[in-house]
């Protein structure tokens, strides 16, 4: 198997490269916009001898597609900012690449499965939004529709942090172009049937997520989960939710980010700048995060990223619901958690694009064709662990 | 009342310095502190006394001949802290027989409704002092510690009541040792920082954005503390739009006639009042003022001292005298200790 990995420099993509080599041994090509960050990145997980190195920009279709036929792959993984989803797409329909991605944030998402008719007449698959939110979050939603006659609602809910005493500021567990998204993009929820504007960081509750986490309040983000989820889930599921739970000083923190003005596009005249903020923190951000990324892996298992999905609906006329907890701690050998679980669903999607696991010519988002149950396994096997939990009510009136 | 002029100056430029400070009779240099030795060449050269408000003392303090050779005066650090703190400290101090301890805490709280974070004085200095390391004096030495160590919740005096403050390299914990006549064992100094402030400033610090030297991040090369300090608002446009209070309270602990003793003296004003009376936030106003309270000392010919000097050199119950008549309402409260 070969694979076309873009965006290979960024938070994410360096780690799918990584599992890509280490558990699929697939042959990969790592792409970013700059040689030298291609290189440190795969240098920093142990793998720049195992790669072929590129320089590439995903948002150039004719690009990709040239480097897509040229090294005859047979996946493209999108691991690049979303805006780039639909050049990158293009480039696959050229070259005949199947393709996976992070995510396109809503509206991105939708108008990648508006190509599913050119795709399938392509003969190739697109499985978008393969992270861990969206992606794990939605494969959970699926495995508890498929044990329910009936689904009613399905509710996500994310959140990460750390058990030590004192609480620092965090980094961001994903890009903070996105988290400045997260925080001025009204969400839309799939709420009694159809999808439904909020206010930005609406929809507060209290939800307990597994130990040691306990209560976390958790409030509306836009993401692609109540995009698709409802349509592709099918049963009458009325509502689908999604909420992040961010810790405390980062909700602090990012809302000072953004009240600052940094999720701004418009340019700043700074000296003899002219300097968009959004894009000046964004690249920050990602120095910051390539300058980490070589330190020491980390030692101790304190820091998590965790999600809960709720699926509520019907087994045989009896109210059912089935309860995902998805939880990723800190590890030695297996690296951060954040990363980890976010980079690792895109490369085995890839692989079984590769291998016929997942077949079916179109464009798809993951809980319509990834099979849930050998994923988790697979998760399992990378310490990305799924536990499910299934509550049936029998009345005995 | 006197006149106001308004030019613009480029302080790094020692000509248009020179050229603007002829014919006065005192510079104060509210600049950034990096041209504090630009600026006092320059006033020593055209015969002028200098006051700044904060710097680097045992820089500044090699001079010390060349400005008492010339019969003029360089006070450094005259703003609110330092400044007015060392004067309480000496204020404290020339009562007791003996000193042990001295605590300075600046207990600036401010909420706004349209400002989440802000900077009550010069952010670029404000931000630069939070995530450098901290320093303390103990037993004969200057000691550091990690930015923002030494987290304690403080009691101040009402209304600002208990606050977290954060220890800092101020100039007091270097200077107060040295210069003032009785030599206390101890000295440090910690700021309040509401725990989101002090959280926001930390990923302010690992995004890199308190660099200075400009990066390029596409096309754009530009320093990040520069994008920064554009984002935030200024001390001007923050005054009026923010609650709370600001005080400084300097804790000294000593011997007078054998007994143990503990000295609190604080000052506070609301940002209300300061906004009431003066157009300023309290803590503009407290850090501006005693800048021109010692100005107006000096030409009134009530300072004697020459050479240049910290403020705890000077004659601190005058100073503190004067400084009531300006608004700042020192109290001083003494206990015996057990």
């Amino acid at each position: 198997m070969k694979t076309l990995v873009l965006g290979a420099s960024g938070q994410i993509g360096a780690y799918t490269v990584q599992d890509l080599v280490e558990f699929c041994h697939a042959e990969v090509v790592a792409t970013s916009r700059k040689l030298g960050n291609v290189r440190k990145a795969m240098e920093d997980v142990g793998v720049a001898d195992r790669v072929k190195l590129m320089e590439l920009d995903a948002s150039r279709t004719d690009d990709v597609a040239k480097v897509a036929k040229a090294e005859r792959v047979d996946t493209v993984v999108n691991c690049a900012w979303y805006q780039t989803n639909l050049a990158a797409m293009e480039a696959c329909i050229q070259a005949g690449a199947h393709y996976t991605d992070l995510g396109g944030f809503f509206d991105t998402s939708l108008k990648q499965l508006q190509l599913h008719e050119r795709w399938k007449k392509a003969g190739i698959n697109a499985t978008i939004g393969l992270g861990s939110t969206p992606g794990l979050t939605n494969i959970a939603g699926a495995a508890g529709a498929a044990k329910l006659d009936k689904v009613d609602t399905i509710n996500i809910y994310c959140s990460w942090g750390n058990t030590l005493p004192v609480k620092e500021p965090g980094w961001p567990g994903y890009s903070i172009r996105t988290v400045m998204d997260e925080f001025t993009q009204e969400p839309i929820m799939w709420l009694d049937s159809k999808h439904v504007k909020q206010p930005v960081l609406s929809g507060e509750t209290t939800v307990t997520m597994q130990d040691p986490i306990g209560k976390i309040t958790a409030y509306y983000v836009k993401h692609s989960e109540p995009a698709t989820m409802a349509r592709y889930i099918g049963k009458g599921c009325r509502n689908v939710t999604f909420r992040i739970g961010f810790p405390t000083t980062d909700l602090a923190t990012f809302k000072t980010l953004k009240s600052l003005g940094f999720a701004d596009t418009s340019e700043l005249v700074v000296g003899d700048a002219k300097v968009s903020p959004l894009d000046y923190l964004t690249g920050m951000y990602q120095r910051a995060i390539s300058k980490s990324r070589g330190e020491a892996p980390p030692h101790d298992e304190y820091e998590y990223d965790a999600f809960r999905i709720d699926v509520f609906g019907f087994q045989k006329e009896s109210p059912a619901n089935l309860t995902y907890h998805i939880i990723t701690w800190n590890d030695p050998e297996r690296g951060t958690s954040s990363a980890r679980d976010t980079a690792v669903p895109p490369s085995v999607v890839s692989q079984w694009q590769a291998t016929g696991k997942i077949k079916g010519a179109g464009v798809f988002p993951a809980e319509a064709v990834v099979d849930p149950m050998p994923f988790f396994l697979e998760m399992g096997r990378r310490k990305i662990r799924v536990e499910e939990q299934f509550t049936e009510t029998k009345k005995f009136y | 009342m006197g006149e106001i002029s308004i030019s613009k100056l480029d302080a790094s430029k020692p000509e248009m310095v020179r050229k603007f400070i002829k014919g006065t009779n005192v510079v104060i240099n509210a600049s950034h502190p990096r041209f504090n030795l630009l600026i006092m060449k320059q006033a020593l050269k055209a015969r002028i006394h200098y006051i700044d408000l904060a710097g680097y003392p045992s820089e500044q303090m090699k001079q010390d001949s060349a400005w008492k050779k010339a019969r003029l005066v360089a006070i450094l650090g005259m703003g609110e802290d330092p400044g007015l703190s060392n004067i309480m400290a000496r204020r404290g101090v020339d009562v007791l027989d003996r000193v042990s301890e001295i605590r300075i805490r600046d207990g600036e709280t401010s909420t706004s409704e349209t400002y989440p974070f802000v900077a009550l004085f010069a952010p670029d200095v404000f931000l630069e002092e939070a995530v450098s390391p901290a320093c303390y004096f103990e037993d004969g030495e200057v000691k550091t510690t990690s930015a923002m160590s030494g987290k304690e919740i403080y009691r101040f005096p009402e209304p600002i009541g208990e606050v977290p403050v954060y220890g800092m390299d101020h100039e007091e914990v270097h200077t107060l040792p040295q210069y003032l006549p009785k030599k206390p064992r101890f000295v440090d100094f910690k700021l309040a920082l509401t725990d989101d402030a002090a959280s926001a400033i930390k990923l302010f610090h690992e995004l890199g954005l308190l660099n200075r030297t400009p990066i390029a991040i596409g096309k754009v090369k530009v320093s990040p503390l520069s994008v920064l300090l554009h984002l935030l608002p200024t001390p001007s446009q923050i005054a009026g739009k923010i609650r709370g209070n600001a005080g400084i309270l300097v804790e000294i602990k000593g011997e007078v006639s054998g007994e143990r003793c503990q000295q609190k003296l604080h000052v506070t004003m609301s940002h209300d009042e300061a906004y009431e009376k003066y157009r300023s936030n309290a803590t503009s106003y407290l850090t501006g003022t005693p800048t021109a309270v010692c100005a107006h000392m000096l030409a009134a010919g009530r300072i004697e001292n020459r050479g240049v000097i910290v403020p705890e050199s000077l004659n601190a119950e005058p100073f503190i005298e004067e400084a009531r008549k300006f608004g700042l309402q020192v109290q001083f409260d003494k206990t015996r200790l057990q």
